[in-house]
């Protein structure tokens, strides 16, 4: 079991994550979340917030906003070893910076975009 | 109620299978030029998934995965659908919340690939992965309460 930290950049999300309000095929349909995986998608959130506050800041090109953001982006090193041990979450990373260089783009905003797609995040800073 | 177990079954990385591969790539070329730029070699990883789940629901399983390749072929071969009559449905979600990509099988041992917005490239990134149950048995009282499935699960088959 993984431990999130806390500290997030902006206020917490005031609807529950759309993950979990799936479209049903019909009414009666019943859906099941096994256990963990409230967690693991709330570590999703986590990382997503600080990745879309790393993206914000450089946009606005304030360093040290930044760099707040790429530090506590790091604090989720122990999430990810013990969601990913077993599939290579660094290989993917590696390949995710490959490919945003390719591109000229930073691997925050690679990632951003193509993992944190759909997940709410509150617009008001803390 | 529902369980699941995942297995590894093999490494895939044959030339055979390359062979097959690199003909897709040919195929799909032109789909996805915009996100070429190809990492590693070809490799491929299958494991078996089995669960039980009642029918009519679905089960959102914690298990993540982490497409590595820029566009990929992630497949299912459903061996035992369970008795309901009505199939599984593997489906893949982002976390926030989508579903992507799916295929449908109802136990024909074929391979099936899990198409996502019409085509199965399935875009890298993380995703969690659901099964799908629908049916009924119809006159069987008293029905199970569950239904028992296995399928294999293949992915990281890089076709670019």
């Amino acid at each position: 079991m993984f431990i999130i930290p806390k500290k997030i950049p902006k206020a917490e999300p005031s609807l529950p994550p759309a993950f979990f309000t799936p479209e049903k095929a019909n009414p009666d349909e019943k859906h099941y979340f096994e256990e963990g995986l409230v967690e693991s998608v709330l570590a999703d959130h986590w990382r997503c917030s600080w990745l879309g506050e790393i993206v914000e800041a450089r946009v606005e090109a304030n360093t040290s906003r930044a760099q707040a953001a790429e530090r506590a982006l790091l604090e989720s090193a122990n999430i990810e070893d013990s969601r990913f041990s077993d599939f290579q979450f660094k290989q993917y990373l590696t390949d995710v910076e490959e490919f945003a260089r390719s591109q000229g783009v930073s691997a925050e905003e690679v990632e951003y975009e193509v993992d944190c797609a759909g997940i709410e995040l509150e617009g008001v800073a803390k | 109620m529902s369980t699941y177990r995942e297995e590894n079954a093999s490494r895939i990385g044959s030339a055979k299978i390359r062979v097959l591969f690199v003909a897709i790539a040919l195929v799909l070329a032109t789909m996805h030029a915009a996100v070429s730029s190809t990492p590693n070699g070809a490799r491929a990883a299958e494991t078996t998934l089995s669960g039980s789940q009642a029918l009519n629901s679905v089960v959102n399983w914690t298990t993540y995965r982490v497409n590595t390749f820029q566009a990929n072929r992630v497949s299912i071969r459903v061996t035992d659908p369970g008795g309901g009559g009505g199939g599984l449905t593997v489906g893949l979600r982002k976390p926030g919340g989508l579903q992507f990509a799916s295929a449908s099988d109802g136990g024909s041992g074929q391979w099936r690939a899990l198409y996502a917005s019409g085509n199965s490239a399935i875009p890298y990134g993380g995703f969690y992965i659901n099964s799908r149950i629908t049916g009924s048995y119809g006159y069987c009282p008293p029905c199970p309460a569950t239904e028992t499935w296995s399928t294999g699960f293949r992915w990281d088959i890089q076709y670019q």
